[in-house]
């Protein structure tokens, strides 16, 4: 860890909106990786004696109508939620920056129309693309993964270009292209080193999307295929017995709710961290009143 | 070639129908009548769940459009009741050769289409011609294939001659290859026109179909004005409908939702049987299950009453024969569920160290069956890998090009057992012996002879494993008390109004 990642770290656990989003996004962590060694049943095997099992010793949130352990269920499908919207971001990422790079850097009539169609595609839901790629190769969790970050990434770049504009344009880049430095030099030194706060803090935001936005897609039947234990397609299942059984839909839902609001928690953690004005508003308010 | 075609779509969209739980259909079997506290000019709303792609029974496939119609506005020769009893509808009397290859038909005489034109003989020869010729678009075409000539010596008299003896000629020509049309009569799509005790009034289009009373039917009256079925896809939008009064009667498959309904006062709960036949097939023509030892192992290993404990309703089933029909008799003693048995056959057969198989399964039905059926499977050492495709997939890949390992598919036909030793059909036996049963029991000239070689046919089936019968589906509907009348079963893809009422309130 660099000195300045550290006191990133340091300022996000400092806000308190930023612990919060630290401690509820850990536990999703924690959640998946317990899942990897430990599970207390086989989340996907069916226990006809086991049906609609009420919440106990036996089952810590009950089990569904094939007797399915839901606590199981929950943990694997945090590992399921973990890797779509890591890798989703991932994609968005490098989706996001290489669109807002190509938007600024080339000649001014490339550049324009690569803006241009980043205005176009952001009108395209993520949702819809997320569908058509299912419908033509299969939903899986890869579509959703390449739907939700490629869609992601185009608002990012939207987001991005200007950051990466207003850099190009400061006094620091006007001396180091004096100095002889290259444009390579230049996106490394000085454009990637001042977007990233940015970046990192809109990144944390499309985490919390890429949750949301698989859950929807597997709720839908887009997403995670059967039988992989995902939280959108638990809900999908249970959803009919809503009125029946409140409880076991409660359990996906939660895990849903408290993983976006960790992310989004942590997201501004991030704000507030890298950005000198918002941590220094508190202690001038202090110093006023 | 064409033909086939055409019929293979229309034997598994039939089944794509009644997959997602029809409607039920058991005249009568409904609470018994008030007698007299009816109201003649009541509607009835029906809670319907696939709605039909055209109206024009004879051309259409699928029971959806056979339940709103059959019997309804359209009648043929014969009608049958819910439990398969045929008896005499357009046909008055009829007769039957003793060498079983000529049946007369006589004419009821006051019988009417509801444009006013009355019931000639040559509307019934032109109906029935259509169908049996060879450029035939009707999809129940193989239906009345034993037929090679219809005549009318009179205009009351209608003469079918066959090739060959038919045991299943009376049963099929009160199915929608039966159905009476008026000679010439076009336009059925949009405006059918038959003989029955209701009149087709409209067709909104993704919302519902209306059918009103035929005033001037020649029989007994119907009970209601009018009859409008509603299509609500969503299992939770028909329960949403049935428990606001949006529907008089509703579909609800679901066993938890239907209990919710338990010992509420305003609603009754009707149960009944169904021809819904959950198939798990076997691709014998490649790959490990082409070994009878996988097959069983594959039966041996499913617990079909854990299914039915979880799904919380229907029957099991050993064959393709449900319980009420003649032939039918208990295999469920083949292939008991037997987890060691199975993974000893699946060593036998070279597979102990574990099998891959891909399960194909249209994605109308609850993911539920495919997840039981892969978790059982699990624990003998099969590793199923599902793919949930949308139903024309299906047809395509499973159905018609044959490109699958594993099956489920909901078979809903009535006395389809015929079916699985088609050349061709995607899964079945192809062994000359079922052949030759199948051909007996066709062709036989009694009953007796006819339902001992059609219940060794589906004993050969099981032996030989050509699949495994998952369940038999129960038809369940929640209907608002005050309504009775209607058919509780859905055995013969019939849905008759008839004898629906409605109490005055």
């Amino acid at each position: 860890m660099t000195g300045s990642a550290r006191a990133l770290a340091r300022g996000v656990w400092g806000s308190r909106s930023g612990r919060l989003g630290a401690v509820l996004s850990g536990l999703v962590v924690v959640a998946a990786a317990v899942s990897l060694v430990w599970t207390p049943y086989d989340p996907t095997r069916v226990d006809p004696a086991a049906s609609w099992a009420p919440v106990g010793t036996a089952h810590w949130f009950g089990a569904d109508r094939l007797g399915r352990d839901l606590f199981s269920q929950v943990l694997v499908g945090a590992r399921t939620t973990l890797v779509v919207a890591v890798a989703a971001t991932a994609i968005a990422a490098v989706v996001g920056v290489g669109l807002a790079l190509l938007a600024t850097l080339p000649p001014r009539l490339v550049a324009e129309g690569v803006a241009h169609l980043v205005d176009v595609l952001l009108a395209f839901p993520v949702l819809l693309l997320a569908m058509v790629l299912a419908a033509v190769y299969g939903g899986s969790r890869w579509t959703a993964i390449v739907a939700i970050g490629v869609g992601a990434g185009i608002g990012l770049g939207r987001v991005t270009r200007g950051e990466a504009r207003r850099v190009l344009g400061a006094d620091y880049v006007l001396a180091a292209r004096a100095a002889g430095a290259g444009t390579g030099r230049i996106v490394r030194r000085h454009v990637l080193a001042n977007i990233a706060p940015t970046v990192w803090v809109q990144l944390s935001l499309i985490l919390g999307l890429s949750v949301l936005t698989e859950a929807a897609l597997s709720y839908l039947g887009f997403g995670t295929a059967a039988p992989t234990p995902s939280w959108g397609r638990m809900l999908s299942e249970l959803q009919p017995y809503l009125t029946l059984r409140p409880l076991t839909l409660l359990w996906p839902g939660l895990a849903v709710v408290l993983t976006v609001l960790g992310f989004n928690l942590l997201g501004d953690g991030l704000r507030e961290a890298g950005d000198p004005r918002l941590r220094e508003r508190p202690a001038e308010r202090e110093g006023r009143t | 070639m064409k033909i086939r075609s055409f019929a293979a779509v229309a034997v598994v969209t039939g089944l794509a129908l009644a997959a997602c739980g029809s409607d039920g259909g058991d005249a009568g079997g409904g609470p018994a009548s008030s007698g007299g506290r009816a109201n003649p000019d009541a509607t009835v709303t029906i809670g319907a769940v696939l709605e039909p792609t055209s109206l024009d029974i004879t051309r259409t496939s699928g029971v959806a459009v056979g339940q709103i119609l059959l019997g309804n506005v359209y009648e043929g020769l014969l009608k049958r009741d819910q439990k398969g009893v045929v008896s005499p509808a357009l046909a008055t009397a009829y007769r039957i050769s003793p060498d079983g290859r000529t049946y007369t038909f006589t004419l009821a005489g006051n019988a009417a289409f509801q444009d006013g034109a009355p019931v000639r003989a040559a509307d019934v020869v032109s109906s029935l011609t259509q169908v049996i010729a060879p450029a035939s678009t009707n999809p129940h075409a193989s239906d009345l294939a034993s037929i090679s000539a219809v005549a009318s010596p009179d205009p009351h008299t209608v003469v079918l001659t066959l090739k060959e003896r038919d045991s299943g000629l009376l049963f099929n020509l009160t199915g929608p290859a039966g159905v009476v049309v008026r000679e010439g009569a076009t336009g059925l799509d949009g405006h059918p026109d038959g003989t029955g005790p209701f009149r087709f009034d409209s067709w909104r289009r993704g919302d519902s179909i209306t059918l009103v009373r035929n005033d001037a039917y020649r029989g007994p009256k119907a009970k209601v004005a009018r009859v409008v079925f509603r299509y609500l896809t969503d299992t939770n939008a028909q329960n949403n409908a049935v428990r606001t009064g949006q529907v008089d009667i509703g579909v609800i498959s679901d066993n938890d939702l239907v209990e919710a309904y338990r010992g509420n006062p305003k609603f009754v709960i009707a149960e009944g049987t169904t021809t819904d036949k959950f198939t798990l097939a076997f691709n014998q023509d490649r790959g490990p299950l082409a070994d009878v030892r996988v097959r069983h192992a594959i039966r041996q290993g499913i617990d079909k009453d854990g299914l039915i404990k979880v799904l919380g309703a229907g029957t099991r089933i050993g064959s393709p024969v449900p319980p009420l029909d003649p032939w039918y008799e208990d295999l469920t003693s083949i292939d008991r569920h037997d987890p060691a048995s199975a993974r000893r056959l699946l060593a036998q057969a070279g597979h102990g160290g574990g099998l891959r198989l891909g399960l194909t399964i249209p994605n109308i039905y609850p993911p539920s069956i495919g997840d039981y059926v892969t978790s059982q499977l699990r624990e003998i050492g099969v590793t199923v890998e599902v793919r949930r495709v949308e139903f024309p997939a299906w047809l395509t890949g499973v159905y018609t090009k044959h490109d699958y390992d594993l099956s489920i598919v909901d078979h809903a036909e009535a006395r389809d057992l015929a079916f699985y030793v088609k050349p061709g059909y995607y899964f079945g036996d192809r062994s000359p012996q079922a052949r030759d049963l199948a051909k007996a029991g066709a062709t036989a000239a009694s009953d007796t002879d006819r339902n001992t070689a059609l219940r060794g046919l589906a004993r050969r089936y099981s032996e030989d494993a050509i699949a495994d019968w998952l369940l038999l589906g129960k038809a369940r509907q929640v209907a608002r008390v005050g309504v009775t009348g209607y058919p509780t079963n859905n055995v013969s893809a019939v849905y008759d109004l008839s004898k629906i009422e409605v109490l005055k309130s």
